[in-house]
């Protein structure tokens, strides 16, 4: 039997560690609710967006985000567009964020843009911003996806109060909180396209090397299940690349294995691929802000030449399906 | 294994339960166990190099013990030959080689030394010196040879402090491993609330720190004036929240199965000599040089020049003991200097402050002090950190050169360098509070409000401000 003074100790020592817990899980709900209140991050955004109806969404990476200006593909297509495109987001986490969408939104058809270092796990290492969804792990479809990919860490997260925002607070947390308290602006607009960002050394557009990309099957099963919840809600998917420059494009030695790999994934669930002319923006260094994002002037074009293919791709949206 | 990582959050109350629940006699064998499994995290194979050390200093230990005589002493300068041999070989033959051609070439001799691709077993200066104290000691008599081979094996391994330190002595450690611990809640709680403070000074400071030093320092010759100087101040602080840091760790991790490690740091920033501050910055390191090297010099007890000549060797060894690299020779070799020349003008100095003018301001004179010492610190601390003599050349050179109002906001006003400052000066905070009384024992005589919310302070900090994506390993890790 502990002595008198020792049982005093140990509830001193629960209590503290009760009380712990207590202010922990006060915290982690406070800086929830700026976290998911911070539209500084993208997926928020997506989060927050209630009873939106569209002709048509984009996804896709840095790629989609800051090259496809969805005004111009919006005057070309005479539709109403948005962009759900995301910096550095891989195949499972566009699948994410279109899952949310859908959820209290609609959209009549979807544009995915697609390169060939997508289904390339070791290329785009990271399967998701995992940081950017602990404010919305009570969502069933982000728990499932995080743990997924991170296993027992998703249970710690979402279990263990404050422990997601600590492993992340150079990110998210606090940095949300002062984010939220000082009122930043999302870079993105109404549209959510966004202009392009930093540029790079002009050394860099000289360092194109022959690659060879790979194909990651579990992101394959990603890709089939965005284009089967799309199928499944009858929603149309056109598949397009966004412009490269062209001495990486053709660096790419199994370039067109990948796209016809696309292709036939795409048929099998009814999804086309639209080719948008673009070689001669390809070819001039000046349209680039690196050699894989277009800059504004590159992006205004290719935008617009974007709009013409897919307005005769789709043909003219009807204005009984156009969003109020 | 890292104290600042997942992994160690769980291995260590797990340990730490299966101490208290195992039976005595089985105790040496679970840490043993377990400090391989913290050893191997690192790279496995190394464990081999450590089993040699054991066995070697294990085997010469009883020898000397057993031998009299010049065999006693030729036991010894083997165990010795074979520590520094390891140590050499792993440390310095790459060193050695590349300066061994670069002379070669300059001789215009055609004698290439192949480079070997060999990696620094994590801790290896750590453990070898605390092996060699261990077979010194014998040697001298202080501490009998251990006859149990398990029990010498955990004297080397011993987890919490096995790959840096502090580096200890058989008479404070080794009789430590037969004792019987049982569970004390204020001794535990004690060890807790020092890692802790270990674990704030080195995820919330040092790493945070980190970032910019290390952008700063890895390329110095892109920056002149504000960023240069404000990295070499951040380094500072940097290394000594990194290295004390996981010194509280180790010694809280260690307390609390009943261990007693030997204190490493004593507020040294706050020293009002160089020779002040070697006693209170890695004290194990700086007493094991003066034990088993300072002293056998002849010590204080010799001509002036002799004296001279012996902290030189002193200081530059342990600039060594720190890498192969010229640049910690030079942080030796400096620090050895500031001694020298201390020592020169002390006579000088005692007029100057024995003077009217200077008598007036007697009370500022221990932050007068302060304020140069750590001033000869940090400019020593540049050599130390700068990737190669070049570019601590230009640090020093380029310091105060573009001061310009831009390069200063561009520097200092971001919430990057505030947080930091912030941080820095709850820990100088504390460190004021302890000039009178340990931290942990001046919130003792305090109201339980005031002693929780202090601690939950800390550990929200750490939860909030603490980096741990990525964690960076300890700087100290690498000697």
């Amino acid at each position: 039997m502990p002595s008198a003074t020792n049982a005093t100790k140990a509830l001193h020592a629960i209590g503290f560690m009760g009380l712990l817990v207590i202010i922990a899980s006060a915290l982690d709900a406070g800086i929830g609710v700026a976290a998911r209140r911070d539209l500084k991050s993208k997926a928020n955004w997506v989060f927050e967006m209630k009873g939106g109806t569209y002709d048509y969404v984009v996804l896709g990476s840095s790629r989609a985000y800051r090259v496809v200006q969805v005004a111009a593909v919006d005057s070309g297509v005479r539709g109403r567009g948005l962009n759900l495109g995301q910096d550095g987001a891989s195949i499972p986490e566009i699948a994410l964020m279109f899952d949310v969408f859908l959820r209290r939104n609609s959209t009549r058809r979807v544009l995915l843009e697609v390169d060939e270092f997508g289904l390339d796990s070791v290329w785009v290492s990271h399967p998701l911003h995992e940081y950017l969804y602990i404010a919305h792990l009570q969502d069933t479809a982000v728990a499932h996806m995080l743990h997924d990919y991170f296993g027992a860490r998703e249970l710690l997260w979402h279990y263990v109060p404050l422990i997601g925002y600590a492993e992340y607070n150079d990110r998210v947390g606090i940095q949300s909180v002062m984010r939220v308290l000082r009122r930043q602006h999302a870079e993105y607009d109404s549209t959510g396209s966004a202009p392009p960002h930093y540029g790079v050394s002009a050394a860099a557009f000289d360092s194109a090397r022959d690659t060879t990309y790979l194909v990651s099957e579990s992101w394959v099963k990603d890709l089939e299940r965005l284009l089967a919840t799309a199928r499944t809600r009858r929603i149309p998917v056109t598949m397009f690349t966004a412009t490269e420059y062209a001495p990486f494009r053709d660096a790419v030695r199994n370039r067109t294995a990948l796209f016809d790999r696309y292709r036939a994934i795409g048929r099998e669930y009814g999804a086309a691929f639209v080719e948008v002319a673009d070689s001669d923006i390809a070819a001039d260094r000046a349209n680039f802000q690196d050699p894989r994002h277009l800059n504004a002037r590159g992006a205004a074009i290719f935008s617009h030449r974007l709009g013409e293919a897919l307005r005769r791709e789709w043909g003219p949206f009807t204005p009984a399906g156009r969003s109020p | 294994m890292l104290f600042n990582s997942l992994e160690f959050l769980a291995f260590f109350p797990v340990v730490t339960a299966l101490y208290f629940l195992a039976p005595h006699r089985v105790r040496w064998l679970l840490l043993l166990a377990a400090s391989c499994v913290f050893y191997a995290a690192f790279i496995p194979k190394y464990l081999f190099i450590l089993a040699f050390l054991i066995l070697v200093d294990y085997v010469a230990g009883r020898a000397i013990e057993h031998a009299e005589g010049p065999r006693r002493r030729a036991f010894l300068v083997l165990s010795l030959a074979a520590n520094l041999g390891l140590l050499g070989f792993f440390k310095y033959i790459n060193f050695v080689d590349a300066n061994l051609n670069g002379l070669f070439s300059l001789l215009g001799l055609a004698w290439v030394i192949p480079h070997l691709d060999i990696i620094l077993p994590i801790g290896l200066s750590f453990h070898t010196f605390q092996s060699m104290s261990y077979t010194i000691e014998v040697y001298r008599g202080r501490v009998a040879a251990e006859r149990h081979l398990g029990i010498y094996a955990l004297y080397v391994m011993f987890y919490p402090q096995l790959v840096a330190g502090p580096i200890e002595r058989p008479y404070n450690l080794l009789h430590q491993f037969r004792e019987e611990h049982t569970w004390d809640w204020d001794r535990v709680a004690d060890g807790l609330k020092l890692m802790t403070w270990g674990f704030f000074k080195k995820v919330v400071i040092a790493d945070r720190l980190a970032l910019y030093v290390n952008q700063i320092y890895n390329d110095p010759t892109g920056h002149t004036g504000w960023p240069l100087i404000v990295a070499t101040y951040f380094f500072a602080f940097q290394i000594y929240c990194d290295f004390s840091g996981y010194t509280d760790i180790a010694i809280g991790a260690a307390q609390v199965m009943g261990f007693r490690l030997m204190d490493n740091f004593n507020r040294p920033y706050f020293s009002k000599s160089i020779a002040e501050f070697w006693r209170r910055w890695h004290i194990s390191l700086s007493s094991w040089f003066r034990d088993y090297l300072y002293i056998p010099l002849g010590g204080s007890r010799v001509p002036l020049h002799r004296w001279q000549v012996n902290i030189l060797i002193v200081f530059i060894l342990s600039g060594l003991w720190h890498g192969a690299n010229w640049t910690f020779l030079a942080w030796g070799a400096l620090h050895g200097t500031y001694i020298v020349i201390g020592a020169a003008t002390a006579a000088w100095r005692r007029r100057f402050y024995a003077a009217e003018l200077m008598q007036r301001v007697k009370w500022s004179h221990r932050w007068i002090h302060a304020f140069i010492t750590f001033h000869l610190v940090l400019i020593a601390w540049v050599f130390f950190r700068a990737n190669s003599m070049t570019d601590a050349q230009f640090v020093i050179t380029h310091a105060l050169s573009g001061l310009t109002r831009v390069g200063f906001r561009a520097a200092v006003m971001t919430d990057y360098f505030l947080v930091s400052v912030v941080m820095i000066a709850i820990m100088e905070g504390v460190h004021l509070i302890e000039r009178h009384k340990q931290m942990r024992r001046f919130l003792d005589d305090k109201p339980i409000a005031v002693r929780w919310a202090f601690y939950y302070a800390l550990l929200l900090l750490i939860a909030n401000f603490g980096m741990f994506h990525s964690p960076l390993e300890f700087i100290y890790f690498q000697f």
